[in-house]
């Protein structure tokens, strides 16, 4: 077991392989009502394609949110209102790489643990109840096909990546999921959620001793078989992007536009992911925050709204910042951008702004922890892809403007650029 | 509950509470004012003016410097409406960093969160002639892109219908038609007016070391900008139950892939009412969450919906339900929605069903206690209510909820409004 105290975070953190392989991460919060439980694995929307009884099988898209949905589904049980009878609020969500079952709860704790672990734990699948699910995820994806802001990011993916499954809407569309079958499922399930491919968070009011000691008798109580070895299968995807621009036209009063920089490969070093991370992060503000320069003249020219932001991801794989929002002319704002950043490549970054949103990097991660579910699901995530998020005081402690002025140069570049508009119907009425 | 401590003087008042355990300080102001027609765009546009300078820091660009300067603190503005009236808010939070900073954030974060709602005069900063213009045209796209998100401007829509010829149904930003007619020294004139006739209440949560002291400078701060008047009630705006029964149907149209479908429903019963627990308990078993009749057999049992839920708005006591479905299942969803009022109303409520539902909200009211931005608004909806309620009063009045009171609160409600945004082609 290995126990970490961050004495500037006031906060411990006790980390714990289990022998059946299932990492165990708790964080107690003495003063909180709240216990906020996460259980993921490392399993998403990119894994649809794999090695399983030694022969490759490519599975139809979607099928990690899909098998998300069925989970809830149990042979005896209804698992809300499981949870409802302990009075705790459940949910779950399916991203690029990780699939992630969660709740929320001011009582109760242990039961609602042995809740979470055991229907995630259990699989319940029949040619009906998958059947039935359809109805319901195609009005979930007809509603994301609604959201212009969702749609220029999926647009934008779809863009920058000619190979690589991140291209593919974490849902799947409508046709792909009226493939999935009961066996695929199974396929899925058996493959990735083995507990040495998943991490449980518990983040809250609770003793670490004691709850580490409940999740190993919950575990004991069961058997898994060896942990596979997963093979994922992931295209060789080009450095380059696929397409330099992307449109869509929709029913809109305010066009869209992200522009996106491709990273030309991923990070499996969990140390240099958070700093690559930190480091654009902090980039990303200098260059186009609410301090910067070019902020105030696209405000000030009616290019954009004060919506305007900037993110960026990186993973094993995979990698890309995004940014943009709501503008009048979207093809000027693009344009603008793109000569900015060749500008300010050349010129490099202020000192002072690099300085000033390094130290605000710092004050809103310390924000942050006060928030448990904030908490619980970035340090998941993070754990997942190899890095600790508390070393983030650390990681940004450690920047230097030399560093994030050679980010600029090697990452800002022409020739990974992408954007993506969402253009208003022509025939609006 | 601890609770919070007030210090008043005329309509200003500010509310404290020490918490310890966090790394965040938060602190807010918040000016409610009665909604009309005549007021609603300029006071929609001020909270978003503010950010845009102070006459010290004359733009958005020196503004923001000086919050990023102090560790990251977040000093924001944001306009809310409750009911028929407008609140408008400064806030800030605040990380402890003692361990990487000086301690003097909270003075200096206190001083610009001030400085945003107070640092104004006419011509200047936020009030110069160029932000204004610049400011109208970035409102009217804010006004005109509420449509670009379907769910919220549908329930949006339905909502305002049901409260038509009321303040509540007054739209939050305001009206577009109005943008062109407003100018700098208009603007001016609703700030000025604002801080004549508005109430002031201000919160100040977490781990603060002198906790009285900065309340009573706020509070001295308040009174030297709002001088004079008195605290005013709140006026009453629960929707009375209609003496006849008649549904309005609006259908609107949109180029969209899923249809929209809101129903409101008066109840007659606000937040201050004796029936209020009944109503939220009603509200929990109808479709407040993910065990309620609503989501088992509108998404589960009949797989017609991704999202279906039921919420009751405080002020109006208007419970609404909202749903997205395919065009072609409107009556389906309509039948499966009103049967499961019907068996609220028939006392078709299972003992787990009370016992989920009373669990559920006490989970969602004990989180709040883990929050201070969350116990500040608690307070704050108990001003704009008419009534303070604790959270362990509340949850021993829920747990006293019985399966007929829940019966009589769903026999006396009545559908006002059905509301539905759908694609013209496949009406």
């Amino acid at each position: 077991m290995m126990s970490k105290q961050a004495d500037l975070l006031k906060l411990t953190v006790t980390e714990h392989k289990l022998a059946n392989g299932l990492e165990v991460c708790l964080m107690p919060k003495p003063n909180f009502h709240q216990t906020f439980a996460m259980f993921a694995t490392k399993y998403g929307s990119i894994d649809n394609e794999f090695v399983i009884d030694g022969k490759r099988r490519r599975v139809p898209d979607g099928i990690a949110h899909f098998l998300e949905h069925k989970m809830f589904e149990d042979e005896h049980v209804d698992v809300f209102a499981q949870f409802a009878a302990h009075g705790a609020s459940v949910n779950a969500f399916t991203t690029f790489d990780e699939t992630a079952y969660y709740f929320s709860c001011t009582s109760d704790v242990k039961d609602n643990l042995n809740i979470l672990l055991d229907f995630v734990q259990r699989i319940y699948l029949t040619d009906e109840n998958v059947e039935k699910e359809k109805g319901i995820i195609a009005q979930e994806i007809r509603m994301g096909d609604d959201n212009p802001d969702r749609r220029a990011f999926m647009e934008l993916l779809a863009a920058m990546y000619q190979k690589h499954p991140v291209r593919i809407d974490i849902a799947g569309s409508v046709e792909s999921i009226y493939e999935i079958t009961k066996s695929d499922l199974l396929d899925c399930y058996s493959t990735f959620y083995h507990p040495s491919n998943m991490v449980l968070v518990v983040v809250g009011g609770f003793d670490a001793k004691e709850m580490l000691e409940w999740i190993e008798q919950n575990q004991s109580r069961k058997t898994f078989g060896k942990a596979p070895v997963i093979e994922r299968v992931y295209p060789s995807e080009p450095e380059k992007p696929g397409s330099p621009r992307q449109e869509v036209h929709l029913s809109v009063t305010q066009p869209r536009c992200l522009i996106g920089w491709k990273e030309p490969h991923g990070t499996s070093n969990g140390r240099d992911l958070l700093h690559q991370e930190m480091l654009t992060g902090v980039l990303l503000d200098v260059l186009f925050g609410k301090t910067s320069s070019i902020y105030t003249e696209l405000l000030d020219a009616g290019l954009i709204d004060k919506g305007f932001s900037w993110e960026y991801e990186l993973t094993e794989h995979y990698g890309y910042t995004v940014g943009g929002g709501n503008s009048p002319d979207p093809y000027a704002l693009a344009d603008r951008i793109a000569r900015y950043v060749a500008d300010t490549r050349n010129r490099g970054i202020d000192a002072d702004a690099f300085e000033r949103a390094r130290k605000k990097a710092i004050g809103r991660f310390i924000m942050s922890l006060d928030q448990n579910a904030y908490l619980a699901k970035t340090y998941l995530t993070y754990r997942l892809r190899g890095a600790s998020f508390l070393d983030t005081v650390d990681a940004l402690t450690s920047l230097s403007l030399a560093d994030a002025n050679r980010r600029l140069d090697e990452h800002l570049r022409e020739e990974s650029r992408v954007v993506s508009l969402i253009l208003p119907n022509q025939a609006a009425g | 509950m601890e609770s919070f401590q007030t210090l008043s003087a005329g309509r200003c008042h500010v509310h404290i509470l020490p918490h310890a355990g966090f790394r965040t300080k938060e602190v807010s102001i918040r000016l409610h004012v009665r909604m009309d027609r005549q007021h609603v765009t300029p006071y929609a546009l001020l909270p978003h003016m503010w950010m845009n300078g102070t006459d010290k820091l004359p733009s958005t660009r020196s503004l923001t410097t000086a919050c990023d300067n102090l560790y990251g603190a977040s000093v924001r503005t944001s306009l809310g409406k409750r009911g028929g009236y407008h609140i408008l808010e400064v806030s800030a939070s605040i990380p402890d960093v003692s361990f990487v900073a000086e301690d003097s954030l909270v003075e200096r974060a206190l001083d610009l969160l001030c400085d945003v709602l107070f640092d104004h005069t006419e011509g200047h900063g936020c009030f110069d002639d160029a932000l204004v213009r610049r400011e109208l045209d970035l409102h009217r796209r804010r006004i005109e892109a509420a449509r670009d998100e379907k769910m919220s401007f549908a329930l949006q829509r339905c909502f305002a219908i049901a409260c038509e010829g009321t303040p509540a149904a007054l739209p939050r930003l305001g009206f577009v038609e109005d943008l062109p007619k407003l100018n700098a020294s208009q603007l001016f004139r609703a700030y000025e007016e604002l801080l004549q006739n508005a109430e002031a209440h201000a919160y100040i949560v977490g781990p603060f070391d002198d906790l009285q002291s900065v309340g009573a400078a706020l509070l001295q701060r308040l009174t030297e900008k709002m001088i004079g008047g008195s605290a005013v009630p709140v006026e009453r705006e629960v929707l009375p139950r209609p003496e006849s029964r008649s549904v309005r149907e609006v259908t609107e149209y949109d180029d969209i892939h899923q249809s929209q479908l809101d129903l409101a429903y008066i109840t007659g019963v606000g937040y201050a009412d004796p029936e209020y627990p009944a109503l939220l308990m009603m509200n929990g078993v109808f479709g407040g969450f993910a065990h309620s009749k609503l989501f088992i057999h509108v998404r589960e049992r009949h797989s017609l919906a991704y999202t279906v839920w039921s919420h009751v708005d405080q002020a109006t006591g208007m419970l609404a339900v909202m749903t997205g479905i395919s065009p072609e299942k409107r009556e389906q969803a309509l039948t499966i929605i009103e049967q499961q009022l019907n068996d609220l109303r028939d006392g078709k409520i299972a003992d787990e069903e009370l016992e989920y539902t009373y669990r559920s909200l006490r989970n969602q009211y004990t989180v709040l206690l883990d929050q201070p931005a969350a116990l500040a608004n608690w307070h704050h909806q108990g001003i704009m209510c008419g009534r303070q309620r604790d959270i362990d009063e509340l949850l021993t009045d829920l747990e006293r909820v019985t399966r007929d009171d829940i019966t009589k609160v769903a026999q006396a409600i009545e559908m006002s409004t059905l509301y539905f945004l759908t694609r013209k082609d496949e009406a």
